[in-house]
């Protein structure tokens, strides 16, 4: 796998440096109410198998974790292709078949665009900020 | 412009930098280049897919005042057309103004497979 996976643990800092030029970094936070996927960098036909490896972790390992809402947070996400919606939508796929449920938060252009133009906007609950996510899962 | 660059995945973004960089240059706005770089990522895609390994996918840039257009090329071994009911090619039909897939007798492998697409700026 040539995309690089942070280390797990590693903290969640706003400002820390952005993954170089095509990379794709994941910082997963588990909590009661649900997971988040915090996601930087370009999700491209290369780099999509990361995402959805820690797909596949939340939903594989419990399944009282899986039905747990799955969050998506791209907002440090520079780029992001159809290989990428293709792990969305398969996420959600997965999370209706256990009664669970994704949301994903799209603040820039860069990630609003590729879903509206596939018109998936509804189909994957997109939300402009991760407060919004966080409280629509309580 | 032509770029000839491994058929690989690696590549993507530098492909994506370059075809931003040449919709910049063109006059696009700030939007229109990221559409750009989204189209032209996606058909580069589509075309590594298909690609013979170890061979090269060439890219046309035929830049104009606010005008981009893009003709790429991989040498296949499969005579099957790009599928056109996928996420990929719904965002570049989306995105460009024009775009259109076909597929040849090839030099390299029995097939090439290519895909050209143009976009326009919009007005100010």
């Amino acid at each position: 796998m040539p995309a690089v996976d942070r280390p797990s643990g590693a903290s969640s800092d706003p400002s820390a440096t952005p993954p170089p030029f095509g990379e794709l970094w994941v910082d997963v936070r588990v909590m009661a109410a649900g997971t988040v996927l915090a996601v930087r960098g370009e999700v491209d036909l290369r780099t999509a198998p990361v995402l959805a490896e820690h797909v596949e972790r939340h939903f594989g390992v419990a399944e009282d974790v899986a039905r747990r809402p799955l969050v998506f947070d791209l907002t440090e996400v520079d780029f992001l292709g159809s290989a990428g919606l293709g792990v969305l939508v398969a996420a959600r796929r997965r999370a209706t078949t256990v009664g669970g449920a994704i949301w994903v938060v799209a603040a820039s252009r860069a990630v609003s665009r590729p879903i509206e133009v596939t018109g998936l906007f509804g189909l994957l609950n997109v939300v402009s900020d991760l407060a919004s996510a966080l409280d629509a899962i309580g | 412009m032509e770029v000839r660059i491994p058929a690989d995945l690696s590549q993507l973004y530098v492909l994506r930098s370059l075809a931003a960089t040449l919709a910049l240059r063109e006059d696009f706005d700030l939007d229109e280049v990221e559409d750009v770089k989204l189209a032209v990522d996606e058909m580069c895609s589509a075309l590594v897919l298909r690609a013979r390994a170890g061979e090269y996918l060439t890219c046309q840039f035929e830049t104009a005042p606010r005008s981009v257009g893009v003709l790429a090329s991989v040498p296949s071994d499969n005579s099957r057309p790009i599928e056109q009911d996928t996420f990929g090619w719904r965002v570049l039909g989306a995105l460009t103004d024009q775009v259109t897939t076909w597929v040849t007798p090839g030099r390299k492998a029995p097939y090439e497979v290519h895909i050209r697409m143009t976009a326009e700026a919009e007005g100010y």
